[in-house]
């Protein structure tokens, strides 16, 4: 009896070592060493050197691209989130009503998602070219005068933010879930109550799809201040490093200028950030949350 | 019996034994599917010509600079390489490429590749181009002559005057009710052809700077001079064409789609300013095209540039590294000089006709007629009278100051939020602590 509790011992942390094994070497042992390395000169080649607080030091008193870098990500993802949110939950209240070729525009609006998004990217870059996209071509037959969108130092982070609309498939579909689970027999109260349909979407949809709200408004937040890609692919952070966002000046900052130890800062910081920012919105989750369990 | 196992064991231990004997060189290089096509053939002549060697031929399409240091750090380092101009001073610094000064001494050959090829850190020679790189003019023939307009200029003391540049392209621009730019029914805000495009990358301003007697920076490598007249001028000048002439879009990434070699070829677009390594992509683009040298301020020059070629200093295998690094920039042996991607680095490979021949004629229908003017003339002349190699080869933080300073500055200029003037007023101040002198 014994023994064979032990075989089972051993066999359970021989099959659980893998993951193990493979969280401490690819997950935590970078963690650490990131922020051991934020406090170093590190090349990549050649000896690191212990700088202390230097590297944020740097960040915050010395870099003049870092505050400016902290508001474009800032205005970016203050616009993005709640648009996105809005968006989101506007389209998945639409087609959670029964209307012809629901299944067709339900796949429409999730299509985006299952687009690569480098290739999504591309496509954008086409429709924002000032001289020659769709876009402007459109607008001109209203007379409206070109557009530079992402060539343009005031334009770029809101065509961003455009752009970022268009691939809202998942936090729509996981709203369409929660709206799904809200009971009818609510519905049919407030139907007896005499209740207008904004109302209903008021005291009963809104309120019984917190916990979906709250789940992704925090995936929102998380994803949205890691934008990377779309300025990366689309604008290098130009015109004038108005979409540098924090994500890009962090892969510059090591891949091109290779100053690992000021970019494990910046690593640091944003991690510090976002992990503060989703505390609070947990924190802050019981005064606007309701779980019907409860 | 006993000698034949013998035999056979002794067989099975000289196998890996010979392997080993031969000597196993990486090679790393970037570049589009048709350049690894070309270097894998270079490759495979080289290992068929120097028996007891064997170069195995990485393509590290993105992501090069990343790559490299993960196989330097792990170990790893190739052999000979590719080098990113903006990184060469980076990593010389650091002594992961060889200084290549001794072979320059000791090698005439190689002391004949121009002197704007090499890259310099203090007394040593870190890497030379890959090839000689230089911007041009690319046109589309049909637009010019359905406009009645001649051809752009190929021969270096025939180049327009920037004004006359500014007419001709107005010809060329046309709205789409057929109005060129010189009509005053003109509608700057429906235009159909442009007469000029050209992009953001510092390879499409620097040459105006220079052309206009301008300087980047003073000559200790400390001080951006861009705020200095020639240069604001220059700028204001090439902004001018996209929204005070209406002639050009406005210069957008070199990421844009449709690219201007598209607009070329679709006649959206009459001239566009380009590096002459587009002659590989247009000339396989079945329209007629020609080349030619670009408009001047006060000076008829172009500048000439090149990614870099360098031995890593982990090299096991010094003489062999050092003959493929020879062989790949010899136009004699690698397709990419004939096929119109690469221009050689070695000043006899312009001045005798017989050389000149083994890269213009060798293929036909690549390089067009003009190419004597424009490719060799033009490049002799603004490499050997008015040398000017771009900040990356010699001064150091360079890219940091571009990337973080200079570039956004002239990027307002682009886009019309600011005059030159007012662009280029702070980037001194600020571009200045991050530049820490010559090389």
């Amino acid at each position: 009896m014994y023994s064979q509790k032990k075989t089972e011992i051993f066999w359970a942390i021989v099959f659980i070592l893998p993951a193990v094994l493979g969280f401490l070497l690819w997950n935590i042992i970078p963690i650490i060493s990131s922020a051991v390395i934020s406090f170093t000169e590190y090349r990549l080649i050649g000896p690191s050197i212990w700088v202390g607080w230097d590297n944020y030091r740097f960040l915050f008193v010395e870099d003049f691209l870092f505050p400016k870098v902290i508001k474009v990500t800032l205005y970016y993802s203050l616009v993005s989130v709640p648009l996105k949110l809005m968006f989101a939950l506007f389209i998945a209240i639409l087609l959670n009503k029964k209307i012809k070729g629901l299944a067709i525009f339900r796949t429409i609006f999730y299509l985006p998602a299952i687009v690569p998004l480098i290739a999504a990217t591309i496509l954008w870059i086409w429709l924002f070219n000032p001289d020659f996209g769709l876009i402007n071509s459109f607008l001109q037959i209203f007379g409206i005068a070109k557009i530079q969108w992402i060539y343009g130092s005031k334009t770029v982070i809101p065509s961003l933010i455009l752009m970022s609309l268009w691939d809202v498939g998942p936090l729509m579909i996981i709203f369409l879930a929660g709206l799904q689970g809200v009971p009818r027999t609510l519905y049919e109260a407030a139907d007896i109550d005499g209740a207008s349909n904004f109302r209903k979407f008021y005291h009963v949809t809104l309120p019984m799809i917190t916990p979906t709200l709250l789940f992704n408004l925090v995936i929102t937040i998380i994803t949205t201040l890691q934008t990377f890609l779309q300025p990366y692919v689309m604008t290098e952070g130009g015109p004038n490093n108005e979409s540098l966002l924090y994500l890009l000046y962090l892969y510059r900052t090591a891949f091109k200028d290779y100053e690992m130890g000021l970019a494990s800062a910046q690593a640091w910081l944003i991690f510090i950030f976002i992990a503060l920012l989703s505390y609070i919105v947990f924190k802050t989750s019981k005064y606007w949350v309701y779980y019907e369990g409860k | 019996m006993l000698y034949k196992k013998m035999f056979t064991l002794i067989l099975i231990l000289f196998i890996p034994i010979s392997i080993y004997a031969q000597k196993e060189l990486n090679f790393t290089y970037w570049g589009s599917t048709f350049e690894k096509k070309a270097v894998e053939d270079v490759i495979d002549d080289f290992n068929k010509s120097h028996p007891g060697v064997h170069v195995t031929a990485q393509h590290i399409p993105q992501n090069y600079d990343e790559k490299i240091m993960t196989m330097i750090t792990g170990g790893n380092a190739p052999d000979v390489g590719y080098v990113a101009g903006d990184t060469v001073q980076l990593w010389a610094t650091q002594g992961i490429t060889k200084n290549l000064s001794p072979y320059f001494a000791s090698d005439p050959d190689l002391r004949s590749r121009m002197e704007v090829s090499r890259y310099r850190i203090g007394d040593g020679i870190a890497a030379t181009n890959a090839a000689l790189e230089s911007m041009i003019i690319f046109y589309n023939k049909k637009l010019f002559d359905d406009a009645g307009v001649p051809y752009p200029p190929s021969k270096w003391n025939e180049a327009w005057k920037w004004d006359d540049f500014v007419n001709v392209a107005k010809k060329l621009t046309k709205d789409k009710n057929g109005n060129n730019a010189l009509s005053p029914n003109f509608d700057p805000e429906n235009i159909d052809v442009y007469g000029f495009a050209h992009d953001r990358w510092w390879g499409h301003w620097m040459p105006f700077i220079y052309s206009n007697g301008g300087k980047l920076i003073s000559d200790d490598g400390k001080t951006v001079l861009m705020d200095q007249p020639e240069s604001i001028q220059a700028l204001q000048k090439l902004a001018d064409l996209s929204w005070k002439h209406h002639v050009a879009p406005t210069p957008a990434s070199t990421k844009s789609f449709p690219n201007n070699n598209v607009m070329l070829q679709t006649g959206k677009v009459a001239m566009s300013l380009n590096g002459h390594w587009n002659i590989l992509d247009i000339s396989q683009m079945g329209f007629e095209w020609g080349i030619g040298v670009l408009p001047y301020h006060k000076k008829p020059i172009t500048i000439t540039f090149g990614g870099a070629i360098a031995i890593f200093s982990g090299t096991k295998h010094h003489e062999e590294a050092y003959k493929l690094f020879k062989f790949f920039g010899d136009p004699d042996k690698n397709a990419l000089f004939p096929k119109g991607l690469w221009m050689p680095l070695r000043v006899k490979d312009y001045l005798e006709p017989s050389l000149t021949a083994k890269w213009l004629d060798k293929i036909p229908g690549v390089y067009p007629p003009e190419s004597r003017d424009v490719l060799v003339d033009y490049t002799l002349i603004s490499t050997l009278a008015h040398p000017r190699k771009p900040p990356s080869y010699w001064v150091n933080g360079w890219s940091k100051a571009l990337s973080k300073v200079i570039q956004p500055a002239v990027d307002l200029i682009f886009t019309n939020e600011a005059t030159a003037q007012e662009a280029m007023r702070d980037v001194p101040s600020k571009a200045n602590p991050l530049l820490k002198g010559r090389l």
